[in-house]
């Protein structure tokens, strides 16, 4: 969790996250941001999301909880 | 214009990489349809199987992960011993890779260029030796719209093409002398499989907005293969170092 929550922070482009932290509310917050954390649950957790499923995550929490933590 | 310079078309032997799948796959149709012999590479050996199947005599297939520098060598050699000398090289195999800058690392870019580019420098590496071509060998790249313009997140794929047109303008000029011809298609984007599975994960609007990039509307494989047959061709006998476009008027806008 520790390392997901420090590359989270470095798609998110800010210093720290946390697992409360609501995705869309980062100033970022676009497809791009999106592309890229497709790229990376698919990288790390050799998982293949959509961009929609994605976007029904809520928070950084929710995110992991439902693809990283397989 | 009769092949008469060197072997008639329709009895060369021609290389081509990526061709369990796509456009690779439907090349080798049409070729093994005109008469030619083939070496098939992929690394899906069930789908090069289910391609030969009804002509095994007149392919040699090597599976092969370009992502991995093992082996090509020796296998192609026997292949080639097999069928006879090349006077075809078509790299299509290939790997696309979405992701922006801030989630594309080091590795991933290894890789892409590996698969996509480097691959093509380990075929005519070897290819390209006396032994194992005939006169006037024309080889060609399949690089990509996005080696000539811009597309966010697609920064890796783009240097991969990219270098592939470079190699290609470099050896045309480099093995002219030698009656060598190296030329690049560029082509937009085409309906196969890879592209619907990408379509389902990028979202619903996906296809419509790609569709509104090509004036003439996506592509099919068969397209590809039409201007690769050119290149390869007697017809294209004057033309080396160029990447042509088929893509249905994307990078005309």
């Amino acid at each position: 969790m520790k390392n997901y929550l420090e590359r989270m922070a470095e798609l998110l482009e800010v210093d720290h996250v946390s697992a409360e932290d609501v995705m869309e509310d980062f100033e970022c917050w676009d497809s791009l941001t999106v592309l890229s954390i497709i790229a990376y649950l698919d990288e790390v957790f050799k998982v293949k999301v959509s961009a929609e499923q994605v976007n029904q995550c809520r928070t950084v929490g929710d995110l992991y909880s439902q693809y990283g933590g397989l | 214009m009769a092949d008469s310079e060197y072997a008639p078309f329709a009895a060369r032997v021609s290389l081509i990489t990526g061709a369990a799948t796509g456009i690779g796959r439907q090349l080798a149709l049409e070729l093994l349809a005109s008469g030619q012999s083939l070496v098939l590479v992929d690394k899906d050996l069930v789908g090069l199987q289910s391609l030969a199947s009804s002509l095994p005599e007149r392919c040699s297939l090597i599976q092969h992960d370009f992502a991995l520098d093992t082996g090509l060598e020796d296998r192609v050699s026997d292949a080639i011993e097999k069928l006879g000398r090349l006077s075809g090289l078509v790299h299509v195999a290939g790997v696309s890779h979405i992701s922006p800058l801030k989630a594309l690392t080091r590795l991933d870019l290894e890789r892409v260029m590996a698969i996509n580019a480097f691959s093509a420098f380990d075929l005519v590496k070897h290819c390209c030796k006396p032994k194992y071509h005939l006169s006037g060998m024309s080889v060609v790249f399949v690089s990509s719209v996005y080696s000539l313009v811009g597309s966010a997140a697609n920064s890796a794929y783009a240097m991969s093409k990219a270098a592939l047109n470079s190699f290609a303008r470099s050896l045309a000029i480099e093995l002219a002398p030698r009656r060598l011809r190296f030329n690049c298609v560029a082509p937009g984007f085409v309906r196969t499989e890879m592209l619907e599975n990408l379509a389902q994960r990028m979202g619903p609007n996906y296809l419509a907005e790609l569709e509104h990039l090509h004036p003439l509307g996506l592509g099919q494989a068969e397209d590809v293969s039409n201007a690769i047959q050119f290149l390869l061709s007697d017809r294209a006998r004057w033309i080396t170092g160029t990447v042509l476009s088929v893509d249905g008027g994307f990078t005309a806008q």
